[in-house]
């Protein structure tokens, strides 16, 4: 029977329609590594943003302004363009959903490759268009000039300064490429000493400092006004996030098995903390900045920045590879964005308990409305809101994209 | 990968079309297979330069693929996997009998255990020598003979199945 089951497994088996390349493989790689910067950049924003909301609202005259602003806050799915064959590429797509109403309004086709990001003030989304960056105004849906940057192959991270003057754009080469959006130009790449990944960038909330970890086991600090690196600050082995406190002193680096944190005044490593399991998939600081959740292999760690002390590991069973706090910081969610189930995982982050895992699809991305109301999940051609008030999931909203690569909320 | 030099998109471009044939058999679907190799291939990738001096890299990406694939089915997705029965083909004459034969087979394996399936799969159409299933499963050799006896066992009560080899056998 062996063998004549042999003969007809391998007649039946047929061709595989798509194939794997090593270019493939390697955004995946590297996607993983930069996915979470967008996403805890993307929660600070937010963060701030929600603040700036609700004392408009609960202000001394909570006009209609405010109102309007919270309704025209848009989430924006993206989805990678595909390779079908040597040759022959589908185009991507980037489909925004008012979040006021739950529908899909018109998509935006292009063809996306790389991270997305949007500016504090929501007016443009950034996202990686293979060689070149293309800027969106979200005002119109319309796609601006491509710019060109010299970062080789595939913008991989997207990371906007919080005075929304620059983005800083790593890829594959050995320097930082900073654009200009008020003119959506180029500036002067900045040379840093970069790993086999790309960099990984997060900013000091004054915007004055850009901290840059790479695969070399360092973290470069880079003067934003000048665009000049500082000294490189040597951390524990293969930096793979980085994340700073929202009172801009501390910056948490996690490699294999470690934090390091950095004295942003001196620009020195402090003691490394080492994890009970390990830290592989990112940082992410709670908005009052007193926790730093670090994402592993089923585990999520926390660590008090007040002693840099590592707390018990929070067991969610899977593998956590995305993070997004509401502004209040009272929730954190954890989604699994590997493997075809995928789920959402709240934890109380007074009480550091997960809550009953939200079942959602395969490759979670998340994201979260600036009144907190909503948590927005994407997974295989779908999108799912979850009220934050009582964690249920509501209808889902079908799209027929494939699998999302990322998912931002403007203001 | 390739600007490294270190082989990795050769290895990918050489090895891709059986490690998705291998991913077809254990997950039933070209989209989970095709993300099943790519995961099994983004673990491997910041090992490469250990794994290439092995003697079989590819022995080694394999058994990164098997126990990603059996972690995913610890969360019984299974479950959630098309089982549809053998569909009204439209697609004219061989066409029609070999998806029709696909389907089968595919429908048979899903009343196996993941073990089961793995061990199947892997000695049976990849056709890898015992002593390699056992070591990519990290079991003994007793065992991958006898799960397979049990797997085969199981699938002889597949009256589609049955019938399909007998078909082959002619």
């Amino acid at each position: 029977m062996e063998t004549k089951l042999r003969e007809l497994m391998q007649t039946v088996v047929g061709d595989p329609p798509h194939r794997v390349t090593a270019e493939a493989v390697r955004h995946q790689v590297v996607r993983r590594r930069i996915r979470e910067a967008a996403g805890v950049l993307a929660a600070v924003v937010v963060a701030v943003v929600g603040v700036t909301a609700a004392v408009r609202v609960f202000g001394a005259a909570p006009g209609p302004a405010a109102h309007h602003r919270l309704a025209a806050s848009t989430a924006y799915v993206a989805y990678d363009a595909r390779l079908v064959k040597p040759g022959k590429l589908t185009p991507g797509t980037l489909v925004p959903i008012r979040t006021a109403t739950n529908r899909p309004g018109k998509p935006i086709r292009l063809v996306i490759d790389g991270a997305v990001a949007v500016t504090p003030d929501g007016k443009t989304i950034y996202i990686g268009t293979g060689g070149t960056v293309t800027p969106i105004r979200t005002a119109t849906g319309t796609p601006g000039k491509p710019i060109h940057i010299r970062t080789g192959g595939a913008p991989f991270g997207i990371a906007i300064n919080p005075d929304g003057k620059t983005a800083y754009v790593t890829g594959l080469a050995k320097a930082i490429t900073p654009i200009h959006t008020a003119t959506n130009t180029p500036g002067k790449p900045i040379h840093i000493r970069i790993g086999v990944l790309p960099a990984v960038i997060a900013f000091t909330p004054d915007g004055k400092t850009a901290y840059v970890a790479t695969t070399g086991d360092t973290v470069t600090p880079i003067n934003t006004a000048t665009g000049t690196p500082g000294k490189p600050i040597h951390v524990g082995p293969r930096p793979y996030q980085i994340a700073v406190t929202p009172d801009g002193k501390t910056v948490y680096v996690v490699g294999s098995n470690t934090v390091t944190p950095i004295s942003t005044a001196a620009n020195t490593a402090g003691k490394p903390i080492h994890l009970p399991g390990e830290g592989c998939c990112f940082i992410a600081i709670t908005p009052d900045g007193k926790t730093a959740y670090v994402g592993g292999n089923g585990t999520v760690t926390p660590i008090r920045t007040a002693a840099n002390t590592a707390g018990k590991p929070i067991r969610i069973g899977i593998p956590a590879e995305e993070i997004a706090f509401t502004p209040d910081g009272k929730t954190a969610y954890v989604a699994n964005a590997e493997g075809p189930i995928g789920t959402v995982v709240p934890i109380s982050t007074a009480t550091n308990t997960p809550g009953k895992p939200i079942r959602i699809g395969l490759a979670v991305a998340i994201a979260i409305t600036p009144d907190g109301k909503t948590l927005y999940a994407a997974a295989q051609n779908k999108v799912v809101p979850i009220s934050t008030a009582d964690n249920t999931p509501r209808k889902p909203i079908r799209l027929r994209y494939g699998i999302p690569s990322g998912i931002v909320i403007t203001p | 990968m390739g600007v490294e030099g270190d082989g990795f998109a050769e290895f990918i471009d050489a090895r891709q079309h059986a490690l998705q044939r291998t991913a077809w058999w254990l997950t039933g679907d070209w989209a989970l297979a095709e993300d099943l190799v790519q995961a099994a291939l983004v673990r491997s990738w910041p090992k490469w330069e250990r794994i290439r001096r092995l003697d079989d890299p590819e022995l080694y990406v394999r058994r990164v693929m098997v126990n990603l694939w059996a972690s995913w089915s610890r969360r019984r997705w299974r479950k959630e996997q098309v089982t549809e029965s053998v569909p009204d083909s439209h697609a004219p004459g061989d066409m029609a009998a070999e998806v029709a034969a696909r389907l089968a087979v595919r429908s048979a394996l899903g009343s196996l255990t993941a073990r089961q399936r793995a061990v199947l799969v892997l000695r049976v159409f990849d056709d890898l020598p015992e002593a390699q299933v056992a070591q990519l499963l990290g079991c003994a050799v007793g065992t991958v003979k006898s799960t397979l006896s049990q797997a085969l066992a199981r699938l002889r009560e597949e009256p589609l199945l049955a019938e399909l080899l007998e078909r082959e056998a002619r």
